[in-house]
């Protein structure tokens, strides 16, 4: 699925990894996140290969569905992640709220996940994935789906997390909502096709949008390719 | 440990908040235990028979039997045979008893043939007795008459010679007092007594059926929801392990199952008159112990379904041979491989253990080879899964 991505990403950055569904993005998250081992080459954070012994508890993950468990009440659930961290008593107590009221789900805490809307959900899934104030946060298409509303609030958060010093990544197959990022790593059938910022790649490719950028490489590509071929021929 | 908590806790929250798996946990078993002591004790009474010009006696008989009893004419047996009505026609075919059985039922055959046995002993003892009473007056018949006759010769001298001849003769004509080898049949419960049921033979079987089946649907059923709903890959992201995870599923679940247990056995023994003989502890053990083996089972085998349908499909191919072959039906009779088969099962040792302790009144010292083995079970389910997570959390999932 994944062909030789090099990527490193530093504190305090936020990189979005873009490029259209089945491109690899979830397969290239769940294998930092050490959910899936990779059969060749190593992911490191924080200087440990994944599957993590001791860094786990420094990584928080937003996974692409909502994957709360729908039978309990919010605060159960930020509970329960809570507590598999290794946080308890006051500290986590204080920390739900804060997330709660960070998240302006306060009002709806003791109701089940089940009688949340979409929205709610979403912000709900983030909290969880902050619980342990996480140094990076990896989050696989944290905004799909959601209204501007919802995108520009998880936004604001994502940003805010990045100015106190977090690495956040994040996947999207939308390209203005990468537009949003410092940084954008395009992957394509499982390769990184380029990685810059929004406005160097429309420079290179001397494109208005990214997604005018997008098509113009994977042209670019296919040309090389078929050169490629003709030279071996 | 703290882990194990939280997800011991989560998952006793989660069933907290679902009523209607409540409801299959307590409602759903009882239910169908109550029905099933109906429907059992019912078919044993009432198998019907049509009676066609039978001599008095015999219908006497009958009528003293379990079997109901129709008097009709030859056709109108004819068709209540037909329909189904009755499962056999009992007719007199010269001088023996003709029973016609409708035959699809092997049961009802067999209470027939039960029914027409019992009467036939009766007839027996009666006629024997009959028989045996006039030979006794036959007897006291023919004593008298030497008597008056010693007497008539006393008053007379006579030839000694011919009152020997006659006392010869008298013995002779004496009816023999000889009975039967065996004269009655005295029946003593080891275990049990004349009021148990058909039913309370398989009372204890279904109890253990039932936290097996429901344990392992339940278990292996939000293990896999929770894999669909991505929660497990959630969860996977925190410093939990597969141990971890397996100890809290199979504590969660064993918690619910002495809730559980407990409350079918108060309900069963209470309510719907199951006998208990042995000590309630010892049955509560073996019901948590049952359902732990199964969760274990379930969580190992829901690692090879996808869809909670799927787990279904599983329970077709884990748990039903369990069933068939727990106890449930007699095996004595069927080959050694298969006897040998269902030793290999946990619900077989979980099913003696609950028949032992509720039917036999066995305490600790005679049940702790089973339990222990049921427990052997847990254990190496329990490691399997371990290893399968781990397996599991490294393999590439497939899209």
């Amino acid at each position: 699925m994944l062909d030789d991505i090099s990527l490193t990403v530093d504190a305090g950055e936020i990189l979005c990894l873009l490029g259209p569904s089945g491109g690899g993005k979830t397969t290239l998250v769940d294998a930092i996140m050490g959910v899936r081992i990779p059969q060749r080459g190593t992911i490191e954070v924080f200087g440990e290969r994944a599957p993590y012994a001791h860094v786990r508890r420094r990584i928080g993950f937003m996974p692409q569905e909502t994957a709360l468990y729908e039978d309990i009440s919010a605060q159960d659930n930020l509970r329960f992640f809570g507590e598999l961290f290794g946080m308890r008593g006051k500290e986590l107590r204080s920390r739900v709220d804060e997330l709660l009221e960070l998240t302006d789900l306060q009002e709806s805490r003791r109701k089940l996940v089940r009688d949340y809307s979409g929205g709610m959900k979403r912000r709900l899934s983030l909290a969880v994935a902050l619980v342990q104030r996480p140094d990076l946060l990896v989050l696989d298409e944290p905004t799909v789906g959601l209204d501007p509303e919802q995108r520009v609030f998880i936004w604001r958060h994502l940003r805010a997390l990045a100015a106190q010093g977090a690495t956040i990544l994040l996947t999207t197959h939308v390209m203005d909502e990468a537009q949003r990022c410092e940084r954008i790593a395009m992957i394509r059938n499982g390769r990184v096709i380029a990685d810059d910022s929004p406005e160097r790649i429309c420079e290179r490719t001397r494109t208005g949008t990214l997604e005018e950028a997008f098509l113009a490489l994977e042209r670019h590509r296919a040309d090389a390719m078929e050169h490629e071929e003709v030279r071996h021929a | 440990m703290r882990r194990i908590r939280a997800l011991f806790m989560r998952i006793l929250t989660q069933f907290g908040h679902d009523r209607r798996t409540l409801a299959l946990l307590f409602v759903a078993p009882v239910i169908v235990l109550w029905l099933l002591t109906v429907i059992l004790d019912g078919t044993a009474a009432s198998v019907h028979v049509a009676a066609v010009d039978l001599p008095d006696a015999l219908s006497a008989q009958l009528e003293k039997t379990d079997a109901h009893i129709e008097t009709v004419d030859g056709e109108r047996a004819g068709e209540l045979i037909a329909d189904g009505d009755v499962a056999a026609v009992l007719s007199m075919d010269g001088g023996a008893l003709r029973v016609e059985l409708e035959g699809t039922d092997a049961g009802k055959s067999q209470q027939v043939m039960a029914a027409v046995n019992e009467a036939m002993a009766g007839l027996r003892e009666t006629y024997q007795n009959d028989v045996e009473a006039a030979r006794r007056k036959a007897g006291s018949d023919a004593e008298a008459s030497m008597e008056r006759l010693r007497r008539s010769m006393a008053s007379q001298p006579a030839d000694p010679h011919m009152v020997e001849q006659l006392e010869r003769i008298m013995a002779s004509s004496q009816p023999e007092t000889k009975s039967m080898a065996v004269s009655g049949v005295d029946v003593v419960h080891l275990h049990g007594g004349e009021d148990w049921k058909v039913f309370d033979y398989y009372g204890p079987v279904f109890i253990g059926i039932f936290l097996f089946v429901f344990t392992f649907i339940t278990s292996g059923m939000s293990l896999v929801t929770e894999r669909t709903g991505g929660t497990m890959t959630r969860f996977l992201t925190t410093p939990i392990n597969g141990v971890q995870i397996l100890a809290g599923y199979a504590g969660a679940f064993g918690a619910l199952s002495l809730v559980q247990s407990s409350v079918i056995l108060w309900i069963s023994v209470s309510f719907i008159g199951f006998p208990c003989v042995g000590v309630v502890w010892l049955v509560v053990l073996t019901c948590m112990l049952l359902a732990m083996a199964s969760v274990s089972l379930g969580l190992l085998v829901s690692a090879l379904s996808k869809t909670p349908f799927q787990v279904v499909q599983m329970m077709l191919l884990f748990v039903v041979p369990q069933i068939l072959l727990c106890g449930l039906f007699d095996l004595s009779g069927s080959p050694s491989w298969m006897q040998a088969l269902g030793r290999c099962m946990p619900l077989t040792y979980g099913v003696d253990v609950l028949r032992d302790v509720m039917l036999r009144g066995e305490g600790w010292g005679g049940v702790w080879p089973d339990l222990l083995t049921l427990f052997a079970f847990l254990t190496v389910f329990f490691a399997l899964g371990a290893v399968g997570f781990r397996k599991k959390r490294a393999r590439v999932r497939q899209r």
